[in-house]
């Protein structure tokens, strides 16, 4: 009995599960309807249910042949990008175009495995000059610039 | 003489300074995005969607089209100088063509490709042009039950056509259906799935999901390898192939053309497809075959002809059924929708001027692309030189400002994070993520099929299968999975995808 251990498949199947197992307990608080006159909840539940047996498939290809195994997750890059959109989410509405920019930029570049600041400091110039420019007065969309001002 | 007048009343429309001058940027952009590694035209259409608002919308179709086809363009340039798929359709250019660059042959190579591709483009946008009316007019005809059936056969072949493995494809179709029911359900108002947020009672755009998956999450997965570029520049001279090579090529590019025009117009397909099996077929027919990976240029000649000629006739299911055939045309259906346009086949009668501007304005763009691109590849060969840890940055500022102009919601620009990381997750657990996003565009539309078709005939689901039409495309739908199921052609499936 070799050991167990498990693969990009075994935990691709643990999604799928996931997924799946979570539209039909939520889509069961629709209304189902039948065949003839669908409520709802058909839909959902019967993909939901699809998509779980699918999950239970590859989950189990997974335990029972060789898959790929995972290759190690690096944490850096995820974590500052993610960072760097929801700083733009939450700034964007309060302190304007300029802060959002500028903290996407300051914050996507932290995930450089070297820091060049100068480099930093013209990136994140140019950058949000170019949003304003463009975004602002060039395709006149609806932005806040500045914070405080309206 | 209906097709003369119809080309006629398109040229009238894309030629106008206006639109001209749009097709120009699309096309400059899609070079622009084909020849950089990590940006593709997925993730470039969601961002620049936003910025079509103000234009009229054959001025933005034509920009957004123009953006696909020239990175097909452009992606044969990275592949050729740095050995690097530009887009995920040059993969099997790099392997002959980065052997002819590094022997000096790079101008050949790089002309040879921007020719090849030209040839396939007028080829593609006369069949289009030849195709989707009389298509149309075939879909106008069709009732609920067969137009399930055909959307079911697009997502079976966009699973076949997936790289990797069938099973976890198909999960990730059923993913996409079932983001595509988050929402207000149309008959009830019912909320579903959407978690007491309000931006999501009228779905998830799915400009969030593609900029979530694709532009967020392959910036994670880029970052993660990091990056080593060596390349040939020095090497650009004489561009013009010589006569040997024309002639061994030029029969490649025919071939090459007609593979890719052929699959570019299945569901499913496009420009990825049609290249990996036009080198195979090439490698295969070759009295030579050892040449291939060693700088044959014929190697080089057909995967381009056949990714353009892909590129083009793609546009055909999206343009005559309403139907998108993959990731790309599911964004220009949400492209046609934000201004106000119902894809469909009714779109052709009620629109021509918009269908035969765009189709017209495609041969345009193939021009300009060739005599764009020839002189201009210093100036793309200098972009290369841009480094990614400066690039990507500017994407993501791009990409937020895309998604918060969409809806001014700084709530989807949340939403698109999360789905970065969902993105992030699919690339590191081996799920091509291509599939779920037709899936989510398709699936709101089969739902409604599916509803209306089961109520017409009282819940007998035995109507697909009496039906002729809903049975064929069906029967279909399982011969492609069977066919894909079977040893030999899996592992035929496998060498095609292995060969890059």
């Amino acid at each position: 009995m070799r050991k167990f251990r498990p693969g990009k498949d075994f935990f691709a199947g643990l999604v799928y599960i996931a997924f799946g197992s979570a539209a039909v307990a939520i889509g069961r608080g629709y209304a189902l309807g039948t065949a003839a006159r669908m409520g709802p909840g058909y839909f959902p539940v019967l993909v939901g249910a699809l998509l779980f047996i699918v999950g239970l498939v590859v989950a189990a290809r997974g335990v029972f042949s060789k898959s790929e195994r995972l290759k190690r997750l690096t944490i850096v890059p995820l974590a500052t990008v993610l960072a760097a959109v929801l700083l733009f989410a939450v700034t964007i509405e309060q302190l304007g175009l300029v802060v959002a920019v500028l903290a996407v930029v300051v914050v996507g570049y932290l995930a450089n495995a070297r820091w060049r600041p100068l480099e930093l400091a013209l990136l994140a110039g140019v950058l949000t000059a170019a949003s304003v420019l463009i975004f602002y007065y060039g395709l006149k969309l609806p932005f806040k610039v500045w914070p405080g001002t309206a | 003489m209906e097709l003369l007048h119809n080309l006629q009343v398109g040229f009238g429309v894309a030629l106008t300074y206006t639109n001209l001058f749009y097709c120009l940027i699309g096309v400059s952009l899609g070079t622009l995005i084909g020849v950089l590694p990590g940006i593709g035209p997925v993730a470039t259409i969601a961002m620049l969607l936003p910025a079509t608002f103000a234009l009229p919308p054959v001025s933005a179709l034509i920009l957004l089209a123009g953006i696909y086809y020239g990175a097909q363009y452009g992606g044969s340039t990275t592949a050729i100088l740095v050995n690097l798929p530009g887009e995920s359709s040059s993969v099997v250019t790099c392997l002959d063509g980065y052997q002819m660059a590094r022997q000096g042959r790079a101008g050949p190579a790089l002309a040879i490709a921007a020719l090849g591709s030209f040839f396939a483009g007028c080829v593609g946008t006369l069949i289009i042009a030849g195709f989707a009316k009389p298509l149309s007019d075939l879909a106008l005809a069709l009732g609920p039950i067969e137009k399930f059936s055909l959307m079911a056969l697009g997502l079976v072949a966009a699973v076949a056509l997936a790289h990797g493995s069938l099973v976890k494809a198909i999960g990730m179709v059923l993913i996409g259906l079932l983001l595509g029911t988050v929402g207000a359900d149309t008959q009830t108002g019912q909320m579903r799935f959407t978690f007491g947020i309000p931006e999501l009672a009228d779905g998830i755009g799915f400009v969030v999901v593609a900029m979530g998956i694709f532009g967020f999450g392959e910036i994670i997965a880029n970052l993660e390898h990091g990056e080593q570029r060596e390349v040939f520049t020095s090497n650009v001279r004489g561009l013009f192939p010589r006569g040997e090579d024309l002639k061994a090529a030029w029969k490649a590019v025919v071939r090459g053309t007609a593979v890719g025009a052929l699959l570019g117009i299945l569901p499913g397909g496009g420009a990825v497809l049609g290249s990996f099996a036009a080198y195979t077929l090439e490698k295969r027919i070759s009295k030579h075959p050892e040449r291939f990976g060693n700088g044959a240029i014929e190697g080089v000649a057909a995967p381009e002809s056949a990714n353009n000629a892909g590129a083009q006739t793609s546009f055909i299911p999206l343009l005559s059924l309403g139907i998108p055939s993959n990731a790309v045309m599911a964004l220009m259906v949400g492209a046609m929708i934000i201004h106000g346009i119902t894809p469909g086949p009714q779109v052709m009668t009620e629109r021509p001027d918009l269908v035969w501007g765009m189709i017209a304005s495609m041969w345009i763009g193939n021009l300009l692309l060739v005599v764009l691109n020839l002189p201009l590849i210093r100036i793309w060969v200098l972009l290369l030189k841009l480094p990614y840890r400066l690039l990507f940055p500017t994407i993501l500022v791009l990409c937020c400002v895309g998604i918060y102009t969409l809806n001014n919601s700084a709530t989807e620009v949340a939403l698109a994070a999360l789905f970065g990381l969902l993105g992030y997750i699919f690339i590191k657990l081996g799920c091509e993520p291509a599939p779920l996003l037709l899936a989510m565009v398709l699936g709101p539309m089969m739902e409604d099929e599916l509803r209306r078709g089961m109520t017409i005939h009282r819940g007998d689901a035995t109507v697909f299968l009496r039906s002729p039409f809903s049975l064929s495309m069906l029967l279909l739908a399982a011969a492609l999975l069977i066919a894909i199921v079977v040893p030999a052609v899996r592992r035929k499936r496998e060498e095609a995808f292995q060969e890059a």
